[in-house]
Order: structure tokens, then C-alpha cells, then sequence
């Protein structure tokens, strides 16, 4: 009979369950008693932010950390909390898009977390949200690196402690393959050509080409911005541009007139090309020379992003960092255990590590004067591919300009656009965008 | 299966050629994960295009259960699914049985309520789901997305249990009350019985969709160790450099659950599925 | 880098008591709300008739009302929380008179959670489609719970929304209709097939019905992604697929007479290749359900026919469709909605960042309008457009497929 044998299965099934909950109780429980208890009734109440039970503070961070260094993070909490035993931290690590919309979920019930660890454009949305608060109190924002601090200033503050500085788009290459960096943007047409052979799968140059993020170096170089900010403050969008024309015009003929782009790489394609060994270039961020230098070892060459020989003008990648950005409702014990951590984590030893053990440019000015750090190979050619950036711009239009260029970008780099209604059709998205953020 | 008739060789060829097809187009793209978990490194492309990569390593299997908390991501998924199951199981049974026994005011108006609930699209009901369990202090907890899941299969649960219900003849029921039987011992001693495959599915079914939910378990969930194995997984993709060959470990580990599950009960899910409807 | 042996070791530990004790407190609070509320009912049989009866409730509406009002809930749950013991009392007054305590016994723990878990939310959205709820108002609106109050400019926005970049609402919501019908269409024809290879009696078909249900048993997250994979131009299986076929009439990417489709970035393809994946998610719940609908067909009626002289397609028309309509057409109807409010497959195929335009169906247009672009007001309003024309389309296909009259409403 079908039917009991079934519901034996579907007995068994249940009494393992059950027997699982009762009796599996493993040596973990008896060590996280404690604070399943203590959480239960607190659980993340900024609003009260009152000490648990124990007189442990617990503070949330969210942030959007990848694998590898996330582990280093650990490291460091474990760390803090050791010296700090009435401050426990619960990090939880979220998709950049979820981060933004999990905290302003979360916040609508007064749930969201402590401190929020992400890149600088989270400061449009949240901080015109009116859900963070200036760090001022949290850090001496003079002690970082000035030019980390301008992707955090929205209307006369600042909103962000900085952990690091860059972010930045830089020019990646195989020196098996390509011998020295090409210093224009001619040259690496030319390298990249005679690498190129699609048949075999190998390519000279490779790029993540759907997102704008990639691009808007490009548009720097031809003298353009996706925005302009006047004196008061006042941030538009300028993507209607004879700047983006050109621009788009120059990324276009890349794949359609050079043929050098492969068809339709986005991130993980170029990546994987570029690990392969498959792919002689590829313009990609500091968050990759840990795993492009595990993947080639020293062949792997790190180069400002070249000078657009149509213009003489260098490429300017934007540049941010990775920030800590404080929830409007910390106060009291709990703004000062987010202090003390937030302190902890920009002290000169972390940023030491940080940029020894994760290859990032330390956002304090103090450890830059370290020797292992001013000594330090990585981080000197980071520093140096970040020079002609510029700092991406916190606003809240710049958030409407990005939704405006990624569907376009990737009409004009499948031919369904010309690069002038390419540009066209940015700024109106890009208005449209922020017009609903606005109604 | 004696009920169907012997087919000739050539036609039983055909079918077996064209059974083969569709298991091999039903399969790769398991297969595939399966290949991306065994490749070292963090690669979702190679250029290379075996099923089993030349370099074929389990180190992503074990950086899985090393660096990452899965087994207790898997745990709290386990946990919330089966409860869910259950629970559910048990208060659409009820439900069910009140729509498919008795006629009151109410009936079709709460029938087509029911149906009405599976039109909402499902963004609509993350923020103020969200408040409601913020409010009643369920965040970050077992319990709250217990509740959520386990009702918010009901309506579909109902719907087919009360399909199969009916198809019970009723005079079982009314031999029962005569030999004194309450309606409660009716329902527990009779019809329950007679409904394993309905009720067989409605469990599967509530255990595959709060084991594959995300939505809501990502603006409930905040805590690292309440984290279900769908949010441990997207974790592994927050920011640019993906943990591809991680991602796919784990991918191959938590379907094991549910494609069993699957098998014990795919018996089961012919008789149950019918919804009673032909048998009526 | 390696790990620190105290991570891997709080990574390898699994807290099963906090879990047992929740589900403890679980059950004790399941029991006893179902307690709560069975004993709620008894009390309104007891009370019904009594002539303190509805001003009573309206009195507990009352209080209810004022002191959310004095913990400063939003509109939208004072309205939803102070309307029940009125409505019940009415309820109970008006339409039950006494009768009928066991089925309203046996449903009333269903039916009071699925009010609360989706008549709330319902209500609420009714409540923010009417008002002005984005990044900007949205500190006022949690501190103070109110928000400017805007009539009905988010559902013209809806209708009106779109220019000569933007889709309008009936673009996508044409394309929502093409996607709902090409799914339905193709699971039901697959399907079909699939069971009636499997409804012969040969060799393996359990096995062969194993792999087959394996894209409805694994989880769908995993399987979407896997298959975005496969329809990466260069590297995805598919386009590798389709240039090894095009070789075979000699025509290769290089002597230029064929190109690579780009899956990701036309979207056309997009949307193309949206469908095949969710076909391929769908058939074998069709396959399944058709294939026990087939094996509840009494033999009996095929050899009767067989005697009048019934050729095959006749028993098929005759016997097999008709008799199998009481099991797809509730499917079709299921199909229906959940393909229509099928966010994850369209979500995760067109990349989660917002991008790729011109493959959205309504309800993953509406998530990103939500999250991605926090117009709550707006997508509060587009959600219940998008609510009632499902339920309008459902009623259709109910009445024309007339199988509303279940057996037991006989």
C-alpha cells in the first residue's frame, strides 16, 4: 500500500525532527544561552537603546563586505570584543541593494541597525531619508584623508566615517602578456588588438561594459560629469551633454568599430577572463588585486586607467571608500560604544593591517606615515590610479543618474542607440528617476 | 499499473528516447551548479566546458563548512520549514473541513476570500508584514516567520484540501455520529485518515515555498545566526567578488532536502494532486 | 587567508536550544491564540441575542480606536483593528443567529490569521496608495505616523506614468498578459506530453518521473541563477549549443552569417530567454498533475470505446480532455496567478540591479518601483492596480471555465 508507506516516511520524517530539537543539543547551546535570552526582549531597539540585562551593549553593524575580507572583519571584532566585554557586535552582511532597502525597512519600525559599513552612495538615500546623523561626534573627520571625506559631504556635513579610500577603477594587466601599461587609450586599442582572438576565447581588453560605473571614467576624460554641483549645493544632472556624446561615442566604437570588448561582459565574464589568464587587461577596482594577484602572482600589473588620446585628458575613475554610517538614533551608552568601536576600527594598528592585510588605502592620514604601509608596493600603485580621480558624488540625483545610464549604457553597447540619443535618453531617464524619488 | 495496456517495441523505443530527453534537459543546469562548486577558485564562467572540470576539488565544500556558518543557516531553514509545514497542515485541515462539510453565511464569501489572497502581489505585503511582526516583537525570531509562512500558505492549502475532503462520501461521517462520534472525532477519526495524500502535498508544498523564501526573511531577519540558508547564500554575493564556487556548494547541499522530500513523495503527489476532482 | 580557529569553530557550531525553545513558545502561543479565539466565538453565540450586544461592540470599537490613536498607530491600523468587533458583531448579529458553531469553530483560527496577514497589509496599502510616502516624507511619517494625504494622483500616475523612454503601464502590462499566456500555453502543452509518454506502461518511468520533477523539487533560486548562466552569450551552454548547430550548415560567427544572440542585453532575448526558464521551472507540475489525472481514468471507459470502434484520437477527445478538465483548469488557474505575480524568476534574470529595461513583467516592474526606487506610495497604488486585474481575470476564467461549483457546493 502506497499510502502507508508513505506516512511512515512522513512519520519518521517528523519524529526525527523532533528528536533533533529535543535531544541534539549540542555544546553550542549552553554557550549562547545568555544572549538568546538577553535578546530576545531587546533585540535591536535603537529607539530605547537601553543596555541589556547583562550591561551589554549590543550594536549592529550591516554592511555589504566581500568574503574574503569579511573574515578580516571577524578578526577585528573578535578583537574589540575581547577588550571590550560589554559591547558585543553583530555584524550581517547584505547585497548592496538589500543593505539600502533593509535599512530603510527596518527603519520604519525603528529596527534598523546601529551603523551601517558600505560604500559612499548610500549617503544620498539614507541621509535624505533623514536616518543618519552627522559623525562629527563619532571621529575627528580631520584626521582622515581630505579627499576621502568629499564622497561624504551632502549639504555642509558630513555623513560618514571613513574605514578606507578608493574604490576606484584602475587598469589591471598581464604582464605575460602585455609587456608594459599602455599610457593611452590609442595604445591600448593597438596592444589590445593583437591579443584579441575570439576564436580562441582570449582578448586583449576586457571591461565590466553594462555598468556605468565603468564608463563614467571615460566621461571624465572627455570632460564631462553625470553631475554638476553649483555653489549653494544644488546638484542637476548633466547627461544631455556633447561631453556624454562623445564619451558614449568612444565606448561604442571600443566593441563595434575596434572590436575589442567581447559581447556582452559583465562583471563576473571579464573577471573570469582575466583570472583565466584569457584576457590581457581589464579595468577593474582595488577590491580585485587580492584575487587577480592570487590568480597571476607577479605578473599582475596595476596602472592608472590611460589618457584618452582623443582629448589628452587621463580618465578619471570615481573614487569613495568604504564608510561608517551612524543611525539618527544612537545616543546615549550606546553612541558611545559605537564610538569606541568606530575609534577602534580607524586606530592607527587596524589601518596598518587593513592595508597590509587586505591591500586597501587606509582612510587615516596617521597610518599612511607608517613605514609598512608608505613602503608597501599595492598600496603606493593604488594611491597613484587614484590621483585622477574624483569623488562620487553623494547626492541623491546621482542615485537617479545611475538608474538613468545602466538600461541606456546597455542600449547604446548593443547598437539600439546612437551614442546622441544615447545621451539624450540618460538625462531624460535619469529626470524621470528622480522625479519619482521626488513625487 | 496494470491498468494500462502493453505499447509495441517501437513505440516504447520512441518513448524511452524522448523520457531521456527531457530528464537530460530537466537535469543539466543542476549539473552545472553541481560542476561550478567542483571547479576551484570563485569562477562562474570557464572557458572550459566539462561536466566534471579537470581540476576537480571539494575545496569549496569544505571553505563552506569552515568559513561560513551553513550548517546553522541550514538548521534555522530546517527548523522554520518543517515547523511551518506542520503547523500549517493542521490549521488548514480544520479550515478545510469547516468549507467542504457545511454550508453558513460566509462560505463562498470566505472561499473566494481565500482565492482573492493568492492575487496580492507579494511585494505589497513585505512592509506592512514587516511592521506587524516589528510591533508584536517577532523580529529575529523563529517564531515570527513561522507564523508568516504557515499562513501565508493557508488560502492554497485550504483550496485543495477542501477539494480532497469532498470527495469523501459523507455517509462514512454520518455512520460515525450515529455510533456517537463528535464532530471533532469525526473529523480526526475519519476524514483525517482517509486524506494522507492531500495532506501529504500540503505539507510539501508549505515545506518547499518557506524553504525557498526570501523576501520576507530578509527584512525579518537580522541576526547572523537566525540567517536561513537563502539569505546565508546571498551573503556570499554581496558585493562584486561572488564566492561563485561557495554559492554553488552550498546550492548542490540544501536541494538534496527537497529533491528527496520530493522522491519519498512522489506516490503520494499523483493521488493527491488530483484535488479529488476526477474521482467526484 | 586562513581561518581563525575560533571562527571555524563558532562557524561549525549549530544552536539547537534557542531553536527548541522557541518552537516551545511557539506552540504555547499557538494554543493559545486558537484558545483565545475558539472561546471568543462561544462568548459571541452566548451573547448574540442580548440587546447590549452591538452597542457593546461598538463601544469595544471605540476604545480599540482611541488607544491605538493613543500610542500613535498609523490610520490605516485604526481603521483595520477597530473595525473588527463591529464587523463580527454584525456578523454574528445579522447573518449567523446562533446557527452554525462548529464550521465557524472549525475556520476561525484560519480565517484570523489570514485576516491579519493579509487584510492588514491590504488595508495599508489602500492607505499609503492615497498619500505621499518617499525617501522624503518618510522620517516624518515614522515619527509622527502621518503623511501628506494626495487622493488619487498615484493611481493616475500609474496609468500615466511613461514617456518617450519609459514603458507606459500598458506596455508592460502587455507584455505581463504575453507572459502569462506563452507560460501557461507551454507548461500545459509540455506537460501534456510529458505525461502521456509517461502513461505507458514501460520500463523506468518512475525513474524517468523522478529526474523530471527535479526543476520543481530543487530550490528556484539556485536554478534561475544557474540558468542566467547558461544564457551568457559567450560562455553559456545554450549560445554554445546553437553555434555547434549553425556549424553544421557551415556557418560559424567568423564567416559572418550568424552572430551570437546577447540573452542578457537585447530584450527581446531577455525576455525570450525569461519564458524558457520559467517554462522549464513549470512542466513538470503540470507533467505530475496531468499524468494522475490520466491514472484516475478508469480503464474501463478506453475498452468500451474501443468496442464501439473509437479510434485513438477519438478516445483522446472524447474520453481523455473531458475528463481530465476537472484537474488542469484548477492547475491553469493557479498557473495563472502565481506565473502573473512571478517576481523571483524575472527578478534574478534581469540582473537585481534595476537594469534591464524593455523584460519586466508588471509585478517585477512594481518590486523595483518599491525597493529599488522607494516610490512606496506609488508602488502602493500600482499593487492594487495590478490586484485587481488579476482578480478580474481570474473571475473571467472561473465563470468561462465554469468550474467555480466545486462538488461539495453542489
Amino acid at each position: 500500500m502506497k499510502r502507508s508507506s508513505f506516512t511512515s516516511n512522513l512519520r519518521n520524517l517528523t519524529f526525527a525532527a523532533l528528536a533533533l530539537i529535543s535531544t541534539g543539543c549540542t555544546k553550542g547551546c549552553s554557550t549562547n544561552n545568555a544572549t538568546t535570552s538577553t535578546t530576545e526582549n531587546k533585540n535591536s531597539d535603537v529607539a530605547s537603546s537601553t543596555p541589556a540585562s547583562a550591561g551589554q551593549i549590543q550594536i549592529q553593524m550591516w554592511d555589504n563586505e566581500d568574503p574574503e575580507p569579511a573574515k578580516q572583519l571577524d578578526i577585528w571584532m573578535l578583537q574589540f570584543m575581547a577588550n571590550n566585554p560589554d559591547i558585543k557586535i553583530v555584524r550581517t552582511t547584505y547585497q548592496t541593494e538589500d543593505l539600502r532597502q533593509k535599512f530603510i525597512t527596518t527603519a520604519t519600525a525603528g529596527k534598523a541597525a546601529e551603523i551601517v559599513f558600505g560604500p559612499s552612495d548610500m549617503v544620498g538615500p539614507l541621509a535624505t531619508a533623514n536616518l543618519l546623523q552627522p559623525v562629527d561626534a563619532f571621529a575627528d573627520v580631520n584626521s582622515f584623508v581630505p579627499a576621502a571625506m568629499d564622497a561624504v559631504k551632502l549639504s555642509g556635513k558630513t555623513w560618514g566615517v571613513p574605514m578606507s579610500y578608493g574604490n576606484h577603477l584602475m587598469l589591471m594587466f598581464n604582464k605575460a602578456m602585455v609587456k608594459t601599461a599602455p599610457k593611452t587609450t590609442d595604445e591600448l586599442i593597438s596592444i589590445a588588438k593583437t591579443l584579441t582572438k575570439p576564436d580562441q576565447k582570449t582578448y586583449g581588453f576586457v571591461m565590466n561594459n553594462n555598468e556605468p560605473f565603468w564608463y563614467v571614467p571615460m566621461l571624465g576624460a572627455f570632460g564631462g560629469w553625470p553631475l554638476s554641483v553649483d555653489a549653494a549645493g544644488k546638484a542637476t544632472i548633466t547627461l544631455d551633454t556633447p561631453e556624454n556624446k562623445k564619451a558614449l561615442a568612444f565606448l561604442k566604437s571600443l566593441k563595434f568599430e575596434h572590436h575589442i570588448l567581447p559581447n556582452e561582459c559583465d562583471y563576473d565574464c571579464a573577471r573570469g577572463l582575466f583570472i583565466e589568464k584569457k584576457a590581457g587587461m581589464i579595468v577593474n577596482g582595488d577590491w580585485f588585486v587580492d584575487e587577480a594577484r592570487k590568480a597571476l602572482g607577479n605578473n599582475l600589473g596595476i596602472a592608472p586607467l590611460p589618457v584618452v588620446s582623443a582629448t589628452g585628458k587621463p580618465m578619471t575613475p570615481m573614487v569613495s571608500g568604504r564608510y561608517f554610517f551612524i543611525n539618527r538614533h544612537v545616543t546615549g551608552p550606546t553612541a558611545d560604544a559605537v564610538k569606541k568601536w568606530v575609534a577602534f576600527l580607524t586606530s592607527k594598528p587596524i589601518q596598518v593591517e587593513l592595508a597590509t592585510k587586505l591591500g586597501r588605502i587606509p582612510a587615516s592620514q596617521e597610518a599612511h606615515k607608517d613605514p609598512t604601509v608608505a613602503g608597501n608596493e599595492t598600496i603606493k600603485s593604488l594611491i597613484d590610479t587614484a590621483a585622477n580621480g574624483r569623488a562620487m558624488p553623494p547626492q541623491l540625483e546621482m542615485r537617479a543618474a545611475w538608474d538613468g545610464m545602466r538600461p541606456v549604457q546597455q542600449k547604446v553597447m548593443t547598437d539600439k542607440l546612437s551614442p546622441e540619443q544615447g545621451a539624450t535618453e540618460m538625462q531624460t531617464v535619469a529626470n524621470e528617476r528622480l522625479k519619482g524619488l521626488n513625487e | 499499473m496494470s491498468i494500462l495496456q502493453k505499447v509495441s517495441l517501437p513505440r516504447a523505443i520512441i518513448t524511452h528516447i524522448a523520457l531521456w530527453i527531457a530528464c537530460v534537459i530537466a537535469v543539466f543546469p543542476f549539473l552545472r551548479v553541481v560542476t561550478i562548486s567542483l571547479r576551484p577558485g570563485n569562477n562562474l564562467f570557464s572557458t572550459s566546458f566539462s561536466l566534471i572540470p579537470p581540476e576537480a576539488t571539494l575545496e569549496n565544500y569544505y571553505r563552506l563548512f569552515t568559513e561560513r556558518q551553513f550548517f546553522q543557516w541550514v538548521f534555522n531553514s530546517f527548523v522554520i520549514t518543517s515547523t511551518t509545514a506542520i503547523l500549517g497542515v493542521v490549521l488548514a485541515s480544520t479550515a478545510a473541513y469547516a468549507f467542504s462539510r457545511y454550508k453558513f453565511p460566509g462560505r463562498m464569501a470566505g472561499l473566494s476570500f481565500l482565492l482573492m489572497t493568492q492575487m496580492i502581489p507579494g511585494t505589497m505585503l513585505i512592509l506592512p508584514q514587516y511592521l506587524i511582526m516589528a510591533k508584536t516583537n517577532m523580529l529575529d525570531t523563529y517564531m515570527g516567520l513561522i507564523i508568516a509562512y504557515s499562513v501565508g500558505t493557508l488560502p492554497f492549502s485550504v483550496w485543495v484540501l477542501k477539494g480532497y475532503f469532498d470527495t469523501i462520501p459523507r455517509s462514512l461521517e454520518e455512520a460515525a455520529f450515529v455510533d456517537g462520534c463528535s464532530e471533532m472525532q469525526a473529523f480526526y477519526k475519519i476524514v483525517l485518515p482517509l486524506s494522507k495524500p492531500a495532506l501529504a502535498i500540503v505539507f510539501l508544498f508549505n515545506f518547499m515555498s518557506s524553504w525557498n523564501e526570501v523576501l520576507v526573511a530578509y527584512t525579518v531577519l537580522g541576526k547572523p545566526e537566525m540567517k536561513t540558508w537563502p539569505l546565508g547564500l546571498m551573503e556570499l554575493q554581496a558585493g562584486f567578488n561572488v564566492a561563485w564556487g561557495q554559492f554553488a556548494a552550498g546550492s548542490v547541499l540544501i536541494s538534496i532536502p527537497t529533491i528527496l522530500l520530493f522522491f519519498v513523495s512522489s506516490k503520494y503527489m499523483m493521488s493527491g494532486l488530483t484535488l479529488g476532482a476526477v474521482k467526484g | 587567508m586562513a581561518v581563525d580557529p575560533k571562527v571555524m569553530e563558532q562557524n561549525l557550531t549549530v544552536h539547537v536550544l534557542p531553536a527548541a525553545l522557541e518552537i516551545g513558545k511557539l506552540l504555547l502561543v499557538v494554543s493559545l491564540l486558537v484558545l483565545f479565539i475558539v472561546g471568543f466565538v462561544k462568548l459571541n453565540y452566548k451573547m448574540w441575542k442580548s440587546a447590549f450586544y452591538m452597542p457593546l461592540m461598538v463601544a469595544l470599537s471605540t476604545l480599540i480606536a482611541f488607544g491605538l490613536h493613543m500610542v500613535k498607530a498609523d490610520y490605516s491600523m485604526i481603521a483595520f483593528l477597530s473595525l473588527f468587533p463591529i464587523l463580527i458583531g454584525a456578523f454574528f448579529k445579522y447573518a449567523l443567529k446562533g446557527n452554525y458553531q462548529s464550521p465557524i469553530l472549525f475556520a476561525a483560527p484560519a480565517v484570523f490569521g489570514v485576516f491579519l496577514l493579509f487584510i492588514y497589509p491590504l488595508t495599508f496599502n489602500f492607505y499609503l496608495a492615497f498619500t505621499k510616502l518617499n525617501l522624503k516624507t518618510l522620517s516624518m511619517w515614522i515619527e509622527t505616523g502621518t503623511i501628506e494625504f494626495v487622493g488619487f494622483k498615484n493611481f493616475v500616475n500609474v496609468f500615466t506614468r511613461g514617456s518617450e523612454v519609459e514603458e507606459t503601464f500598458w506596455a508592460i502590462f502587455a507584455r505581463t498578459v504575453a507572459w502569462t499566456g506563452i507560460n501557461i500555453i507551454f507548461h500545459f502543452f509540455f506537460g501534456m506530453i510529458l505525461a502521456l509518454f509517461m502513461h505507458t506502461k514501460i520500463r523506468f518511468v518512475s525513474f524517468y518521473r523522478t529526474l523530471i520533477t527535479i526543476p520543481w523539487a530543487a530550490p528556484g533560486l539556485v536554478l534561475v541563477l544557474a540558468w542566467r548562466g547558461e544564457f551568457h552569450s559567450s560562455y553559456g551552454f545554450v549560445n554554445q549549443l546553437i553555434s555547434m548547430f549553425m556549424q553544421l550548415f557551415n556557418c560559424t560567427q567568423q564567416n559572418g552569417c550568424y552572430s551570437p544572440i546577447e540573452w542578457w542585453t537585447n530584450p527581446i532575448a531577455l525576455f525570450a530567454s525569461i519564458c524558457i526558464v520559467n517554462v522549464w521551472l513549470g512542466v513538470p507540475f503540470y507533467a505530475v498533475n496531468i499524468l494522475s489525472g490520466l491514472q484516475s481514468i478508469p480503464m474501463s471507459y478506453y475498452e468500451a470505446a474501443s468496442i464501439d470502434g473509437a479510434s485513438r484520437w477519438q478516445k483522446f477527445t472524447k474520453i481523455t480532455v473531458p475528463l481530465l478538465k476537472p484537474v488542469v483548469v484548477p492547475a491553469m488557474i493557479l498557473d495563472m496567478i502565481w506565473t502573473f505575480n512571478n517576481v523571483m524568476v524575472v527578478y534574478l534574470m534581469t540582473a537585481q540591479r534595476g537594469g534591464s529595461q524593455g523584460a519586466d513583467i508588471l509585478v517585477s516592474d512594481l518590486y523595483k518601483q518599491a525597493f529599488t526606487f522607494t516610490r512606496y506610495s506609488f508602488a502602493a497604488a500600482y499593487a492594487i492596480v495590478l490586484f485587481i486585474i488579476l482578480g478580474a481575470m481570474s473571475f473571467v476564467w472561473l465563470k468561462v471555465s465554469k468550474v467555480g461549483e466545486s462538488p461539495a457546493s453542489r
